[in-house]
């Protein structure tokens, strides 16, 4: 998908598939739970795919992305990530995403999208 | 009173790949994470009073495209504010308790991010702390995040 994922460890499915990620020893924090910037991509990766599967073929640019850290997770948990679309227009798309670790929630976040880059 | 960035315990995290060049004028940060040691290292500088922090993307931090990943983004906002946070708390810890972030512009590969933290408000039990992360000047990224102060370390 990309260097940072690769590089991280995310091997995210096909857009639609349920997405998951275990954690390992280099996603922790200094108390050995794990580390919010890793928890913080996870967030964004699926809200991005959850838009990509909305917007069919356009692409989605994060633009604003809103993470509360509700619990951690410890080496070795499989952390189940999810996200639907709140609301989409023309340029924007809202999306709600939730990590779980069992029926324990570790993160919400809520994210915004422009449907077409940013870039001038 | 000691300064911990110049004078860090001995039991933090090393600053990560050796490999990667300080840029000149720059120290590698120790980092007490091993996320932050596995994509860093990051770097410090003071001026005044003030500790500015950075990190050089490169190829493990960006998409196919050599676009800043948004996830590397915000790990680095994380650490950065936390750097402040640990100042502000010390011998007490933190963790985040949110984080927002805003992202004004592209980073891409080759660039230095550099920010300026600051802590806006500090209570007993929350610090209240955000930063605006340039590259060359321009803004590419807002944070703002709340911590939980930790008794102890």
């Amino acid at each position: 998908m990309s260097g940072y994922f690769e590089y991280v460890g995310v091997t995210p499915p096909a857009l639609g598939e349920p997405f998951s990620f275990q954690v390992a020893s280099e996603h922790l924090n200094g108390g050995g739970s794990i580390h919010g910037g890793m928890s913080m991509t996870l967030a964004e990766l699926v809200c991005r795919r959850a838009v990509s599967a909305s917007l069919e073929g356009e692409v989605g640019a994060c633009i604003s992305l809103n993470c509360d850290f509700i619990s951690g997770a410890r080496k070795g948990e499989t952390i189940a990530c999810t996200a639907e679309i709140t609301r989409q227009t023309n340029a924007l798309v809202f999306v709600s995403a939730k990590l779980t670790s069992g029926e324990r929630t570790v993160m919400t976040a809520n994210g915004l999208y422009a449907v077409e880059a940013t870039d001038e | 009173m000691s300064d911990p960035l110049l004078n860090p315990p001995a039991d933090l995290y090393p600053p990560g790949r050796s490999d990667v060049p300080a840029p000149e004028g720059w120290t590698p940060s120790p980092l007490y994470d091993p996320f932050e040691a596995h994509i860093g290292p990051m770097f410090y500088r003071k001026a005044g009073d003030q500790v500015h922090y950075a990190i050089k993307l490169d190829e493990r931090h960006c998409d196919g495209q050599g676009n800043g990943e948004p996830g590397l983004l915000m790990t680095f906002a994380d650490a950065t504010l936390g750097w402040a946070v640990w100042l502000a708390v010390t011998p007490n810890s933190a963790v985040t308790i949110s984080q927002h972030t805003d992202f004004l512009g592209s980073a891409r590969v080759g660039d230095l991010i550099e920010c300026v933290p600051a802590v806006t408000r500090k209570t007993r039990e929350i610090i209240f702390v955000k930063g605006l992360f340039r590259v060359g000047g321009e803004p590419v990224l807002s944070a703002s995040s709340l911590w939980k102060v930790v008794k102890g370390s």
